[in-house]
């Protein structure tokens, strides 16, 4: 087995905040370029995303729409940092580095992550062929001449000798793959075609893909063959993805579930080979809130774009929670409002009865007193008359006015009676309406909701109803 | 109903020529050279951001382009704050020379082209 040759650990730090600095920070890390050089391409690119992103949004778009269409627009990540590490090399070998990936078990990170968006079409599997050719840029000047069939040795010879180069072959790592020196390679029509499309001639006739696919790689001078397997031991790097954001902070080296189920995501969907088995080479630590993930750097791309992609699909939830939530908050404010209007509604009735009975006891006063002073005067002519017809008919006169007085003393009764009740009631009213107009009880309310205290909330609904129901008796 | 034509594809050889032709008018910056790119040419010719920083980037390693830097401040932001960095791209002697050279090489390019199309389609294809 290959001794795994791990280089430099860069270690990456995305973060929660503002879309367009984490996306930076990303590419920022994996530019394989001296650090000033890295600060300046990164201020470009930021100056460039965030006129993209206002002019998006003056077209119409939202702010989290304007982000993500300008970052998509500058392609996948890891690509665009190659594009820029190419541009500072030389012509022949910037035309070289184009053959890396001949084999691209590429998009399956991409189609899995998209597989696990709830409601979204899954996206078509794409055979690995495939992948390499759409993946593999046409920019190199490509092969200068077909290739004749014959062995690998040779095939290899013939391509180094085309591109002008040096070349090594990891023979060992194309045993494992079942792929040898003297493996027949039919006729491949390789003229003016680049690496990319060579290399998938080339694993079809040997019928190897994935892991056990041919790669190259131009280092130093030398242009070396082997497989996918072989080079993605050599470029084992780490990052760190801050991933508070997705998962509880848990304590170091302990996996909380949710961190656990990010691992398991990543390692089932993106190259699974990397993750399982004793050639295993990748590795994902969870320490507290923050995702250390060892897997070679073709790879680490299509991780990124996997949290990316989770981190989207949580916002998109949040934003359904967020807006629940404002709309219990209004139509708790609603609510509010319907309340003191009702209760404002009640206490105008409650008053102008209020009036009413005091005008009807003022009248019922005044009758009171008329007939008490007649009565008076009856009582006293009744006892000076002297007994006959006169004193007989104020003795009549003397009966009806003390009913009427009986009659009006109980009026009196009841409408203080009445008052008392309706002042009461006014009162309580006017108490309530000073409690909701206050600006406190609207707040109290709103709070208790954004702390998700829902119980609490239905407690201040069963109360509102209480005192509607009060209200219509 | 008008059959569209399908919209021809740049060489890297087209694109330099453009980005230089771009920068003869003036300094200009990345995010402006690929709107007047795109808005000179109808929207016809997109070169992505992708494309375009990179090849700057090329182009002032080789010397075709020179360089300088200037710090954007919006209004609202705090003023003791650092401003945002914006890279202004203006053509060098050695860029004037590369556009001529590449723009000898498109006419004559265009030429034996058009010596293998009857005379009133090339005139029509000029035209």
């Amino acid at each position: 087995m290959n001794k795994i040759k791990e280089r430099t650990k860069p270690t990456v730090r995305t973060s929660a905040r503002d879309p367009i600095t984490q996306w930076l920070d990303v590419f920022t890390k994996l530019l394989a370029l001296p650090p000033a050089e890295r600060e300046r391409i990164r201020d470009e690119l930021e100056d460039h995303l965030r006129m993209r992103v206002d002019d998006l949004m003056i077209l119409g778009k939202s702010e989290p729409e304007a982000t993500e269409k300008a970052v998509a627009e500058l392609g996948e990540t890891a690509e665009l940092a190659k594009r820029f590490k190419e541009a500072r090399t030389s012509t022949r070998r910037r035309r070289l580095m184009h053959t890396t990936m001949f084999a691209a078990a590429g998009l399956a990170l991409t189609v899995g992550a998209m597989n696990m968006i709830p409601g979204s079409a899954p996206m078509p599997v794409t055979a690995p062929s495939q992948v390499a050719a759409e993946k593999q840029p046409e920019r190199s000047d490509g092969m200068n001449r077909d290739l004749a069939p014959g062995n690998l040795e040779d095939i290899f010879n013939t391509i180094a000798e085309s591109h002008g180069v040096k070349h090594f072959v990891h023979w060992g790592s194309l045993d494992e793959a079942g792929v040898y020196n003297d493996s027949e390679v039919g006729a491949i029509p390789a003229s003016g075609l680049s690496m990319g499309k060579v290399a998938i001639f080339l694993n079809s006739h040997l019928s190897v893909d994935g892991a056990d696919a041919v790669t190259a790689r131009f280092e130093d001078d030398i242009l070396e063959f082997g497989t996918v397997r072989y080079f993605d031991k050599r470029e084992l790097i780490t990052i760190d993805h801050d991933v508070s954001d997705l998962v509880p902070a848990g304590n170091v080296l302990e996996y909380t579930a949710e961190a656990d189920q990010l691992r398991k995501g990543i390692t089932t969907v993106v190259e699974p080979y990397i993750w399982r088995g004793e050639d295993a080479i990748g590795a994902i630590v969870c320490n507290g809130s923050q995702l250390s993930v060892r897997a070679p750097e073709r790879v680490q791309g299509k991780i990124i774009e996997y949290i990316e992609r989770l981190r989207a699909i949580q916002h998109q939830k949040h934003g359904a929670a967020e807006r629940a939530l404002d709309e219990a908050v209004a139509l708790q404010r609603r609510n509010q409002e319907e309340l003191i209007e009702q209760t404002h509604k009640r206490f105008v009735e409650v008053s102008k009865k209020i009036q009413d009975i005091e005008q009807d006891l003022h009248r019922t006063n005044y009758e009171y007193y008329t007939v008490k002073l007649k009565l008076e005067e009856i009582e006293r002519r009744y006892h000076d008359a002297a007994d006959g017809e006169e004193r007989q008919e104020l003795g009549d006169r003397l009966v009806n006015a003390q009913v009427d007085h009986g009659s009006l003393e109980s009026k009196r009764s009841r409408l203080r009676y009445q008052l008392d009740v309706a002042l009461n009631r006014q009162s309580e009213l006017e108490q309530t309406m000073n409690v909701l107009q206050t600006p406190t009880a609207a707040s109290q309310s709103s709070r208790m909701l954004q702390r998700g205290e829902r119980a609490a909330l239905n407690s201040v609904g069963h109360v509102a109803d209480e005192r509607r129901s009060n209200q219509g008796r | 109903m008008a059959r569209k034509t399908a919209t021809p594809q740049l060489t890297q050889d087209h694109t330099e020529l453009i980005v230089l032709s771009v920068l003869s008018e003036g300094p200009s910056y990345g995010y402006s050279i690929s709107k007047q790119i795109a808005a000179r040419s109808e929207d016809e010719f997109r070169i992505g951001a992708s494309q375009l920083y990179p090849l700057l980037t090329k182009m002032e390693k080789q010397g075709l382009v020179e360089t300088d830097w200037e710090e954007i401040k919006s209004k609202s932001a705090d003023p003791d704050a650092p401003g945002r960095k914006r890279k202004w791209y203006r053509l060098a002697s050695k860029g004037e020379r590369r556009l001529q050279q590449r723009i000898e090489a498109h006419k004559r390019f265009t030429s034996l082209i058009n010596s293998f199309i009857a005379t009133d389609q090339a005139a029509g294809a000029v035209a």
